[in-house]
């Protein structure tokens, strides 16, 4: 780890409009609206994460960001001014894609100069760029690996050319494109350890683009989720999970227990008595926390049902409870044991925490 | 978001830019000046002789009986050309692109030699080989003591259909060959561990996949089969006819120019519209692969089952194609006709008269040229040409590839083709009339043929450099470019070296098309400086054994030429930059 890494991307006066920001902007391809109308920004050193499903417009925007599209409307500006017109190789940004993209001609050390090497094509003799490479491949843990061909490496080896190759110029501001997607668990979980660190470290202003919750949760300072085309909510990622701002957002997290305004989950009316939970019942829907219920009875609102399933995760075993035809998921701490699923049991929930209104 | 639009979107189509626009200044320029303009004057000139007006040669053309029939003569046998070329050079694309062999390289220039051999030269060599006093016949005559030749080659449709397999097979195997040896195998053995036969991979996996390399390379074959002339002339005789010959015929032979516009202006319809469908199928067929260093996809032969194919192609390809260049070869060092004043047959003998007669002049005519200036002339030209359809042809190809739906792209793509099947009776007189005279009097100047000579070649460099450019993966460039590469840098540093195979071979097209072009140079040659196939024709159309043998040595030198310049390139590697 260098200094030289760790140091800030110069030119970054605390100002007003400072990092990156996004105003209004839409993007449309023939008739399918890809981008419509999303605003956002990124401060220096923060990394926000783009959340959402497939075809939500997060790789869009990564485009219009990087310069590889232009928006038809709205504006995007780095430490205040616009970018509009300014192409890709003048923007002064890093782009790691998903597929990698690494240059198949070239070795591991050629990919990774690639970037150093606009003005002058000084290589091989430059020796700052030598140490710049060598430097960032030590770093990724591939010292040695300079020329190595790229294609004969393994797939996380491959994924760790391209950071450094992003990195190399010491982009102003890093995107990522769902990095870790075709990596194996046991891979992707560590890459993720060493992502979050090393963009820590470098106070590296970076754009996440994931489908991945957990890969957004882990990494970003504040996550950004994308619905069709539309910023759907905007927060740090305990704000997103503690009060998902709307419907989809929360179904998105995985979260079920949803009912609608007429009292109703999955088309199934509440029995009398838990209706009675939500007093103040309003207008949209409400949630019904899976992480607010413990086993068995104490303060708090008490329900009565079938145990009709129950899985193993680790600290929490994720339940079905069944009370006639309605089914509700609930995440019980693992510390205590479960009966045998198909019996009768009883849970406490916490009204505090239990209910949120979803607008 | 996998499928959507920005996956596909390429960097250059971010927005419309004048400057990308300015690419296609030199090779539209190029193709106006020395292609259009020249046309239209002799077509123009043409129909103005016609007396009855210039609909009337139409009325009378298509009153003639005999025209319909020399249109489907024309098509059938190209058809069957590129079909029976497709047939052979298929099995050795596949060799030479999936394998490595001992001998690969040697196989490699063996089949572009024939290529570059003027048509005359051909013909003479299956007359050596098969005519009525050709090795085959005689042998077979002192064997079997047989009174008359028994086969019967010269003058059948036969020999047509094997000379044009003959000259075209390095196209599909070079075309194809090469496209095939940078596909992704794991793709075929993907679907073949989904449970697909051999065959089955081949025709739903690797077959669509080679489409656009097939597909390129039997339209270029088709052109030449559709636009051939010598072969039929001098090999089919008297007995076909086809629009070129037609058109010849009609010009040279009777004089009737407005007929003979006619059928050239037929003849380049039929060539816009086969150049129309197949550009409109490339598009289609055409997708973004991701190409893999040859070495990846090359392996040894494994087996014997691969190994006796391969001898199997290796040994049908080398006889096919070496047996009239060897009857050639071997003719030109064997005295087999009386001297003057000889009066009895003599026992043939090998002797390097011909070749020692090269280098004399008895006459001190200024037809005469040595060995050595006509190889010097060949080469010289040969090497302009290769720059100058690399310069016009790579930005034409840049443009096709990175800006298919420009409305430019789509004008042109289809008129780049043209000039192939094109008369080159008709282009030879039209560079005459309009490039002789004032703004554009470019008759003395040397660098005549060789621009008559890109505009042969133009083509085919575009035809090459397009599908590896169409399947040069966008993320690449993309890439470079967010990395800080301007346009020119990744233009320079990714897509020229990922298509340095293909620039290669570009380049060895341009080279052997001039070394072997006949039609256009001997209108245009000087007569202090001949090119090979031009000294060859100038000793042909002179009678006696001597002069016989004397084309017959020069063409063997032009084989050897043409085979040592073809190695070279093989050999030949781009910089540091692998084995694209």
């Amino acid at each position: 780890m260098s200094s030289d890494l760790a140091a800030a991307p110069p030119g970054n006066p605390r100002g007003t409009s400072q990092g990156l920001r996004l105003i209004d902007v839409v993007r449309t391809f023939g008739l399918t609206v890809a981008v419509g109308g999303v605003s956002f920004d990124v401060a220096p050193h923060e990394t926000v994460a783009l959340l959402g499903p497939s075809g939500c417009g997060k790789s869009t925007l990564l485009s219009l960001i990087a310069g590889l599209l232009e928006p038809d409307s709205g504006e995007i500006t780095w430490e205040g001014r616009s970018l509009a017109g300014v192409p890709p190789h003048r923007r002064g940004f890093g782009l790691m894609f998903q597929d990698l993209a690494l240059f198949p001609h070239l070795d591991v050390f050629a990919n990774v100069a690639y970037g150093l090497k606009t003005h002058r094509e000084s290589f091989p003799d430059d020796p700052s760029i030598r140490q710049r490479v060598e430097e960032l491949l030590e770093w990724v843990g591939l010292r040695g690996y300079g020329s190595r061909n790229v294609q004969t490496l393994s797939g996380g080896e491959q994924q760790r050319v391209a950071l450094a190759r992003a990195l190399a110029p010491r982009p102003h501001l890093l995107m990522l494109d769902e990095p870790l997607g075709a990596l194996d668990r046991v891979l992707r979980e560590r890459l993720l350890d060493e992502l979050a660190h090393w963009l820590t470290q470098l106070q590296q202003t970076a754009v996440y683009v994931t489908h991945d919750q957990e890969e957004a949760f882990a990494l970003a300072q504040r996550v950004v989720v994308l619905q069709a085309g539309q910023v759907a909510q905007i927060g740090t990622p305990a704000d997103i999970y503690q009060r998902p701002a709307s419907v989809f957002v929360a179904r998105f997290l995985g979260m079920t227990n949803i009912i609608d305004a007429e009292g109703r989950l999955n088309g199934v009316p509440l029995p009398p008595d838990l209706r009675a939970l939500f007093p103040s019942a309003p207008h949209g829907h409400v949630l019904l926390r899976s992480d607010a219920a413990r086993l068995g009875s104490g303060d708090g609102a008490r329900l009565r049902g079938r145990l009709e399933q129950a899985s193993f995760h680790g600290p929490t075993f994720r339940c079905v409870l069944a009370i006639g035809d309605l089914r509700l998921t609930f995440d019980l701490p693992a510390d205590s044991p479960l009966p045998p699923a198909g019996g009768e049991i009883t849970l406490t929930l916490d009204p505090a925490r239990a209910v949120q209104n979803l607008p | 978001m996998t499928g959507t639009p920005p996956d596909d979107v390429d960097v250059a189509t971010r927005r419309p830019s004048l400057g990308a626009g300015l690419l296609w200044l030199a090779p539209l320029g190029f193709l106006a000046i020395f292609f259009f303009y020249p046309l239209a004057a002799i077509l123009v000139a043409s129909f103005a002789r016609s007396l009855a007006g210039p609909l009337a040669p139409w009325a009378d053309l298509f009153a003639r009986p005999s025209f319909p029939r020399v249109v489907g003569f024309t098509l059938a046998q190209a058809l069957a050309s590129t079909a029976l070329t497709l047939m052979l050079g298929l099995p050795a694309a596949y060799l030479v692109g999936r394998h490595t062999f001992r001998g690969r390289s040697l196989l490699l220039a063996l089949t572009a030699v024939p290529f570059v051999m003027p048509t005359v030269v051909v013909a003479a060599a299956f007359t050596a080989l098969l005519g009525p006093r050709g090795w085959v016949n005689v042998a077979l005559m002192e064997m079997l003591h047989l009174e008359a030749p028994p086969i019967a080659f010269v003058h059948t449709l036969t020999a047509i259909l094997v000379a044009h397999v003959f000259y075209n097979t390095t196209i599909v195997v070079r075309l194809v060959g090469d496209f095939w040896s940078h596909l992704d195998p794991r793709q075929t053995e993907a679907a073949q561990v989904l449970g697909a036969s051999r065959a089955h991979a081949w025709r739903t996996v690797t077959l669509p996949l080679l489409l656009p390399a097939i597909a390129a390379a039997s339209a270029l074959v088709f052109l030449f089969d559709f636009t051939s002339f010598g072969v039929i002339l001098l090999l089919g005789g008297p007995r076909f006819s086809t629009l070129e010959v037609e058109i010849y015929t009609q010009t040279v032979g009777l004089l009737n120019l407005p007929i003979a516009a006619t059928l050239a202006l037929i003849q380049l319809a039929c060539t816009l519209a086969l150049s129309g469908v197949y550009t409109a199928l490339a598009r289609r067929v055409n997708r973004p692969l991701t190409l893999q260093p040859a070495h990846l996809a090359q392996q040894p032969l494994a087996g014997a089952r691969q190994r006796w194919l391969a001898a199997a192609v290796v040994v049908a390809l080398s006889v096919f194609l070496l047996a009239p260049l060897g009857a050639l070869a071997l003719r030109s060092v064997t005295r087999l006709d009386p001297e003057r004043g000889q009066t009895s047959l003599p026992a043939p003998a090998i002797t390097l008269a011909y070749y020692r007669a090269l280098g004399e002049n008895p006459r001190q005519s200024i037809f005469h040229a040595a060995p050595a200036t006509a190889i010097g002339v060949s080469l010289t030209y040969a090497a302009i040409t290769v720059v100058l359809s690399l310069a016009l042809g790579m930005p034409a190809a840049w443009m096709l590839a990175r800006r298919p739906d420009d409305f430019l792209s789509r004008l042109v793509d289809p008129l780049l083709l043209l000039p192939l099947g094109t008369s080159a009776v008709t282009l030879g007189l039209g560079f005459t009339l309009a490039l002789a005279a004032p703004p554009l009097d470019l008759r003395t100047s040397p660098v005549l043929i060789p621009l008559a000579h890109t505009l042969v070649a133009f083509p085919f460099v575009v035809r090459s450099l397009l599908p590896p450019l169409r399947s040069l993966q966008p993320r690449l460039r993309q890439a470079a470019s967010v990395l800080g590469a301007a346009p020119a840098r990744v233009f320079r540093t990714i897509e020229l070296p990922l298509i340095a195979r293909a620039l290669l071979l570009a380049s060895a097209f341009s080279f052997t098309i001039s070394l072997g072009e006949f039609g256009a140079t001997t209108i245009l040659a000087r007569p202090e400086f001949p090119t090979l196939p031009v000294a060859i024709y100038r000793y042909l159309s002179r009678p006696g054994a001597l002069n016989y043998g004397q084309a017959l040595a020069m063409s063997t030198i032009l084989m050897i030429v043409c085979a040592a310049a073809m190695l070279a390139l093989e050999k030949l590697r781009f910089g540091e930059q692998g084995e694209f």
